[in-house]
């Protein structure tokens, strides 16, 4: 029996391949766009002030608390796609980005504060006496150091993204896990389904390992 | 801070109404001239079930019974070669996103039943099914009456655990159930042993024969297909019901049927 019938092993790949890159695009573009986003929420609630500050900690505390799942099937179902008599497409992939741009800049957000809060106080105060300002302080002496107490968080957040991709499959887009499941769409038998089961995770083994590995040569500076 | 989670959920959840909202329109225009103004013809379809609406991996395109019914509507409407913008669904996100507008119908499997008409407008059947049940050749059930108080693999959101209870209560047996949400899914119990029956629609059923499986003698509950479109678009499922009575009359849509090895 062919272990892939009615396909053949390439034909799979091919599929598998096409879906790893829909995955990649969406995490890559989550990743970004949620790197910036954390930034500003990070230390806007660490050291913001007032309103602003409140907003940022509002922000955090709503999204990291509820499940990831919700904001896909919420993005998907109520973003607009009628503005008048104009009928917009309501991109399922842009609904996906959203949404886990949403959830993953809470993350990313509480990493920052995390190495913000690693610096000790006495630091400002050595800066204040040098005659820093705040925010030459924070560019010039705090993020530097806190960049590199994060870096092993940050790139575990980012390879959680990359696997959270997989609830996109939930509202039907073709990423890694959803093409695995149209595939399996013609399968008969439990061997075939444990054999593709075991290539899709063999896939993202690969990427999320490759991802830990270059980032950490990157970042292997001597200091 | 308590206040201000408070605040923040409520502005949240307005903003979420808003955006539903959002979507209701208020145009003379049917729904139809919406469509032909647009040019596009958006419809739901599956994407994993074969010979009804299934992505070709080579291609990338969807095919499929359901998707030659579709591009018949969309003809009506567009004319030749019409634009079709297909969407994959699945039981739990076609009827909300028919509700929001996105789809302008849903071609995708979808029994009629009464409680679902509640919800929204269905056209005639177009294809009717049964349901049957799957069971391993070694384990050696021969009727349905068989498999008292065995474990049945059924899909989620769907309407064959019921039609099996009715079945159940005349023969005087009883069934457990096991939910899974996608047909491959309940096929690996049964090889793996963790359910004693598949039980679905005859003809999605066919997709999962070989060799080591057998189909009980039973057929029961006629699962009438229809196409769905969103409450109240009379326009649009005048068009529908046209189309599939043309092709009746026809004999087309038997034809179609047979092309996809459903007669």
């Amino acid at each position: 029996m062919n272990l892939f019938s009615p396909y053949t092993l390439p034909e799979v790949l091919i599929f598998l391949l096409k879906g790893l890159r829909m995955t990649l695009f969406i995490a890559g573009i989550s990743i970004g766009l949620s790197f910036v986003f954390g930034a500003i929420l990070g230390i806007g609630r660490q050291m913001g002030k007032g309103i602003f500050h409140k907003i940022c900690a509002l922000y955090i505390e709503c999204v990291r608390n509820m499940p990831l799942l919700l904001y896909i099937l919420a993005f998907r179902f109520t973003m607009p796609t009628y503005i008048g008599n104009y009928k917009i497409q309501n991109k399922p992939v842009a609904s996906a980005i959203l949404a886990m741009t949403v959830f993953t800049s809470a993350m990313v957000a509480e990493i920052i504060r995390g190495g913000l809060n690693s610096i000790p106080k006495g630091q400002w105060e050595a800066a204040a006496s040098q005659g820093f300002t705040r925010s030459q302080t924070l560019i010039h002496i705090i993020l530097p150091q806190a960049v590199r107490n994060i870096l092993v968080p940050m790139v575990g957040q980012f390879v959680t993204c990359i696997k959270d991709t997989s609830f996109c499959a939930v509202v039907g887009i073709g990423e890694l896990m959803m093409n695995t499941t149209i595939i399996m769409g013609k399968f008969k038998f439990a061997d075939q389904v444990i054999v593709l089961y075991a290539i899709t995770a063999f896939i993202y083994y690969l990427i999320n390992i490759l991802l830990m590995h270059v980032s950490q040569r990157l970042f292997k500076k001597p200091c | 801070m308590k206040k201000i989670i408070a605040i923040g959920a409520m502005a949240l959840l307005s903003a979420v109404a808003l955006f539903a909202n959002g979507t209701t329109e208020t145009a003379p225009k049917t729904e139809v001239d919406k469509i032909k103004a647009r040019g596009v013809f958006t419809v739901g379809c599956k994407e994993d079930v074969p010979n009804f609406g299934y992505k070709n991996i080579q291609t990338g395109k969807v095919e499929g019974f359901e998707i030659d019914l579709a591009n018949k509507i969309g003809e009506k409407i567009l004319g030749p070669n019409p634009k079709i913008d297909f969407v994959g669904v699945t039981a739990k996100t076609r009827g909300p996103l028919l509700d929001t507008g996105e789809l302008d119908a849903v071609v995708a499997t979808f029994t009629v039943t009464d409680e679902r008409r509640k919800s929204w407008d269905f056209s005639d059947i177009y294809y009717v099914d049964s349901v049957a049940v799957m069971v391993k050749k070694s384990n050696g059930f021969k009727s349905f009456k068989d498999l008292d108080g065995k474990t049945i693999g059924v899909a989620q959101s769907s309407t064959t655990k019921k039609s099996l209870e009715a079945e159940a209560q005349k023969e005087g047996i009883t069934l457990k159930y096991s939910e899974f949400a996608t047909y491959p899914e309940i096929k690996v119990a049964l090889d793996s042993g963790r359910i004693d029956a598949f039980s679905v629609d005859l003809s999605i059923l066919a997709g999962y024969m070989e060799d080591s499986c057998m189909l009980l003698p039973e057929r029961f509950a006629p699962q009438q297909y229809g196409a769905a479109v969103k409450k109240g678009n009379a326009a649009l499922l005048k068009v529908i019901n046209d189309t599939i009575e043309e092709l009746k009359a026809s004999g087309e849509l038997d034809k179609m049927q047979e092309n996809w090895h459903l007669k």
